[in-house]
């Protein structure tokens, strides 16, 4: 039956505080418009992968739950407020527990969860941060890449959150456009390799360029 | 309409599947067309073939298994990681299905070495096993309380396990083999070769009941099963491997990554033997395993998705020569590798859709297939069976199932 199809979730936690607005925030629409017409266009993608969209600023939350690309409809993304990056986590690991499905013997279970988080500052909200962490890593495991974005970005806290950090230098929509390319590369990457069965972890394709991997 | 049309009285589906059904089909409707087909890469002597179909007859047993290449291997023209090997002797019948880690360098390398060692291993060895004991399936009527049945049986799991032990230095001689060949392949291991397998042997006891002796032996996905068409929905299949799948999709085992020749225990562990009343017989790899999930219900839905695609023939479906029942068309869908070409047939789910009615409404009126092998084109209905099942392998559609499909199936006239 069809409510046992196996699944790759997706999850995108995007950054909305203030510093994004103007070009990022727009870079950023304009990369998820380029992500979804790039997934539609390969069949794996479009049977396989859902996507999810989880904003933060002041507060966080899931605009997009996990939905099918078909029937995806673009978010309405605006910036403004602080980075409450910690209060993502929380809400990332709320929506894993209750959409992710585990394989039992009724249901197959989805493919490990993607987890894609853009970021252009420090947490503001230190001590969820700690705390949130922490908490993820009792959370089923998923595959996390981090970027942040432009010069004022902390890669040290990202650290904290798994060892796939990227980082990139500008926040100009053209290194925007370039992440959200390689971000529906990746997702096309992993809806081939599922079957790798006996890979725990995938592996990642080069970052673009202009980005560098954090060690 | 037919007057016996209102005997059957189907069971209404109070579930809401309906939905999901109708978004799957929207889905697949779109990404029909985007899947491309691209012929295998290269031109070395490793190339396999894009199909495989197979066929042993004996007076009164079939044993039909075909191999396809998957979507996604036709997408990215690369090699289908497949293979199975069938054989009998008389009644007597063995399968051995093999799929390569996807992952893995020349897993399909050795995929078919353990299908070739086992074949070849349980060809001379059951013949030895049956000339040495006379009677052995009286004794096996007696059932496990019987010392002689216990003791055939433990001897069938001793020449099983053996056929398994064969496979694996089938996989060791072909890694040394690639070594000695190229001096660049000094890098390559036995991990390289990494496949699944599923074996099972099959003894009809010719008893009245219609029982039979199945041993069976199962390293990673995929599912080996009975199924009892005489019996009611809830007991007719009979899962007799062990599947190895972890907490998420696609986590399994390898015959290479067990040290099989130094672990009896794990060969013991994954051997079962059964005895009772079957007539089908089901091996497959998780190409078409997946799609038949849960598989004690899941599999009910494929014995009657091959009837109703006459891939194999069931007593109730074929005994009734003038039955009609109003069912819904084929589904139609572009060929992969000639979207020219579509190909029509038949759906469980969609039968059930438009009964408005779930399996088990279909189980038990499974004459009413009958009018849907009606509905498939003469062509295709007039292919040898093995035939009937590659097509049908190549071409049935579902949902995120884009891997290569491997089914071996045995059907045993037990009368």
């Amino acid at each position: 039956m069809s409510n046992f199809l196996r699944r790759l979730p997706v999850y995108l936690l995007l950054d909305c505080s203030g510093s994004m607005i103007g070009e990022p925030i727009e870079a950023v629409r304009q990369g998820m418009k380029a992500l979804l017409s790039e997934l539609r266009g390969d069949p794996q993608a479009l049977e396989t992968a859902y996507l999810s969209v989880i904003t933060f600023d002041s507060s966080a939350r899931q605009i997009i739950p996990l939905t099918e690309l078909i029937e995806f409809r673009e978010p309405q993304i605006n910036a403004g407020g602080a980075t409450a990056l910690g209060g993502a986590i929380n809400v990332l690991i709320d929506c894993i527990n209750k959409e992710v499905r585990n394989a039992t013997d009724m249901q197959k279970g989805d493919w490990r969860p993607l987890v894609f988080i853009l970021t252009d500052g420090t947490p503001t909200d230190e001590d969820v941060f700690k705390q949130a962490v922490k908490s993820l890593k009792n959370v089923k495991t998923a595959n996390i890449i981090a970027c942040a974005a432009g010069a004022d970005a902390d890669t040290s806290w990202l650290k904290l959150i798994t060892d796939n950090v990227l980082m990139m230098n500008t926040l100009s929509s053209g290194d925007m456009s370039r992440f959200f390319a390689w971000v529906s590369e990746e997702i096309k990457c992993s809806a081939r390799t599922m079957d790798a069965r006996n890979r725990n972890m995938i592996g990642f394709t080069p970052p673009p360029t202009g980005f560098v991997q954090i060690k | 309409m037919d007057k016996r049309v209102n005997k059957v009285s189907l069971k209404k589906r109070t579930d809401d599947a309906q939905n999901t059904i109708f978004l799957d089909r929207r889905v697949m409707d779109h990404t029909a067309s985007m899947w491309k087909y691209k012929p295998i890469y290269g031109n070395d002597r490793d190339k396999f073939p894009e199909y495989r179909c197979e066929a042993k007859k004996d007076h009164n047993v079939e044993i039909i298994a075909a191999s396809v290449r998957g979507k996604k291997h036709k997408h990215e023209g690369t090699n289908c990681d497949d293979w199975f090997e069938i054989g009998n002797l008389d009644d007597i019948i063995f399968m051995a299905v093999s799929d390569g880690a996807g992952s893995e360098k020349y897993s399909r390398i050795g995929a078919r070495a353990v299908c070739n060692a086992v074949k070849q291993c349980l060809s001379s060895e059951l013949e030895t096993l049956i000339a040495n004991k006379p009677g052995f399936r009286l004794n096996l009527s007696l059932g496990f309380s019987d010392e002689k049945c216990l003791e055939f049986c433990n001897v069938l799991a001793k020449v099983l396990q053996h056929s398994v032990l064969k496979a694996y230095e089938a996989v060791e001689d072909v890694l040394l083999e690639r070594k000695s060949a190229n001096a660049d392949n000094s890098e390559i291991s036995i991990r390289d070769f990494s496949s699944t397998l599923l074996i099972v042997v099959v003894i009809p006891l010719r008893n009245t009941y219609g029982e039979i002796l199945a041993a069976s032996f199962q390293i990673g996905d995929g599912v080996i099963a009975l199924v009892d068409s005489k019996q009611d929905y809830c007991n007719a299949v009979k899962i007799i491997g062990v599947s190895d799948s972890g907490e998420y999709a696609g986590e399994t085992k390898f015959l290479t990554s067990i040290d099989v020749k130094n672990n009896i225990s794990e060969l013991q562990m994954r051997t079962k033997i059964f005895l009772g009343r079957a007539d089908t017989v089901f091996v497959m790899t998780d190409g078409v395993a997946d799609d038949y999930f849960p598989y004690r219900t899941g599999l009910i839905r494929l014995y009657c998705d091959l009837v109703a695609n006459d891939v194999i023939k069931d007593e109730k479906v074929n005994s009734s020569d003038d039955f009609h029942y109003e069912l819904p068309q084929p589904l139609e869908y572009p060929w992969i590798n000639d979207p020219s070409q579509k190909v029509k047939l038949n759906y469980m789910k969609h039968i059930c859709d438009f009964l408005k009615t779930d399996d088990l409404g279909i189980w038990d009126n499974r004459q009413i297939l009958r009018s849907a092998v009606d509905k498939l084109e003469p062509l295709y209905k007039a292919a040898e069976s093995e035939e009937k099942l590659k097509i049908w392998l190549d071409n049935y559609i579902e949902r995120g199932s884009f891997d290569d499909r491997t089914l071996a199936v045995a059907k045993l006239d037990l009368r």
